[in-house]
């Protein structure tokens, strides 16, 4: 398989509950190899995004092509992702050694061993009661139950919420050794974006249904300015540019590609423009917001 | 043992690439040492592992890694050498840019306090 071949690719999904639209006509692609940030805020679809990618639910329209397999309900295509949910749950009355058992058995590449070396690496006592597990511990087992069948496509929904910094930073150096082993593809749905700065060559912003901004990560870290400015007449909110605060006539903008700052200063819209570099949190809430 | 500022524009691999460096001038590595593997430093610094290799491909390109034992990156004998003509193209940058901010009716107090954030910020 080449780099840029794609593992996954969704067509014009849609899906409703009722009368509120969540997905509208979704486009997304991931190739292989690579590390997706899907931003997005409570409400907007991510984890209706990821249960069709999962064949847990069905779109009311629009396909998905997934690792050579569409989602047909039968869990086939279930087994080959590696999933960590928003919020981890497990039977209560197994021991994590059992709930790795059970698991094992929906999972055609799944390794013994791999899910045992993971328990030991990350402190996690197999002989424990997973309903007994701390959150951090449920998160871990969340972890090493996705990781352990070495899925070539992995999908985590918020993995990080919660936790607090040591247990994050199992997760992450967890998801960077998978990367490690390569040819991984990894979605990655969270709010907070800025810890994962690192690790993601794009981010997809869902907004109303759906893919609204779709950026390479090294774009956003060099080519989003903060621009204080004083406007002539009112801005009218366009792509790219984002009205961050506007205090009379004076405002803070986020402006996203070094074209769209050009355009902008030429235009006459603004004056006295003073341009500084925006910081990675900050490009991300004014993506969220745009 | 290298830090980097995931915020900065300036890119993560370049930051890698700068890092080694100064620890070659600062003589906390030296020509033989070797680098850590590209998943440690990547679960370090908690950055992808492709930006990590990328770093160590240019460095090796450079001649500043040598992948002499098997997988290993090993500082090479070139390395110190390399490290000082970057340290002299920094400083020739820096008095650029002084030289500007003075023209520009910077004091020389505005520029030491630019130093003294940026201090406060790396170090």
């Amino acid at each position: 398989m080449k780099d840029n071949e794609p593992v996954l690719t969704c067509r014009g999904l849609s899906k409703s509950f009722g009368p509120k639209k969540v997905l509208d006509g979704l486009d997304f692609a991931a190739a292989r190899g690579e590390v997706i940030g899907i931003l997005g805020r409570n409400g907007s679809g991510k984890s209706t995004l990821f249960k069709i990618l999962l064949d847990l639910i069905a779109p009311d329209s629009g396909n998905v092509s997934a690792l050579g397999l569409t989602p047909d309900g039968s869990g086939k295509l279930r087994g080959l992702i590696g999933y960590v949910p928003e919020k981890p749950s497990f039977h209560g009355f197994m021991t994590v050694e059992e709930v790795l058992a059970f698991r094992a058995s929906f999972f055609p590449g799944w390794e013994e061993a791999k899910a045992a070396e993971l328990c030991k690496t990350l402190g996690l006592d197999t002989k424990a009661k997973a309903g007994d597990l701390s959150k951090g511990n449920t998160a871990k087992l969340a972890w090493i139950c996705a990781a352990s069948h070495n899925p070539k496509l992995l999908l985590l929904d918020e993995p990080t919420s919660g936790l607090d910094y040591l247990v994050r930073d199992h997760i992450l150096n967890g998801l960077i050794s998978e990367l490690a082993d390569g040819g991984r593809t990894i979605i990655i749905s969270n709010h907070r974006m800025g810890e994962m700065g690192g690790l993601l060559d794009r981010v997809c912003v869902l907004k109303d249904g759906r893919i609204s901004a779709d950026h390479r990560a090294d774009f956003i870290k060099t080519e989003s300015y903060r621009v204080l400015a004083r406007e002539n007449s009112p801005l009218a909110e366009e792509p790219g540019v984002k009205v961050l605060n506007r205090s009379g006539s004076v405002s803070e903008l986020a402006v996203f590609g070094r074209d769209r700052l050009q355009d902008l200063k030429t235009s006459g819209k603004i004056d006295g423009a003073e341009i500084s570099a925006l910081d990675l949190d900050s490009a991300f809430k004014a993506l969220l917001g745009e | 043992m290298i830090k980097i500022d995931i915020q900065s524009p300036t890119p993560i691999y370049e930051q890698i690439k700068t890092g080694f460096k100064g620890l070659v001038r600062k003589a906390l590595m030296l020509p033989g040492d070797a680098a850590p593997s590209i998943r440690t430093l990547a679960a370090q610094l908690k950055l992808n592992p492709n930006t990590v290799a990328r770093a160590y491909r240019e460095l090796t390109s450079e001649g500043f890694f040598e992948s002499k034992r098997g997988e290993e990156n090993i500082v090479s004998p070139k390395a110190k050498g390399l490290a000082e003509a970057d340290t002299k193209n920094l400083k020739a940058r820096i008095a650029e840019a002084v030289a500007d901010g003075l023209k520009n009716g910077l004091s020389a107090k505005d520029i030491e306090e630019i130093i003294n954030k940026v201090k406060r910020d790396t170090v």
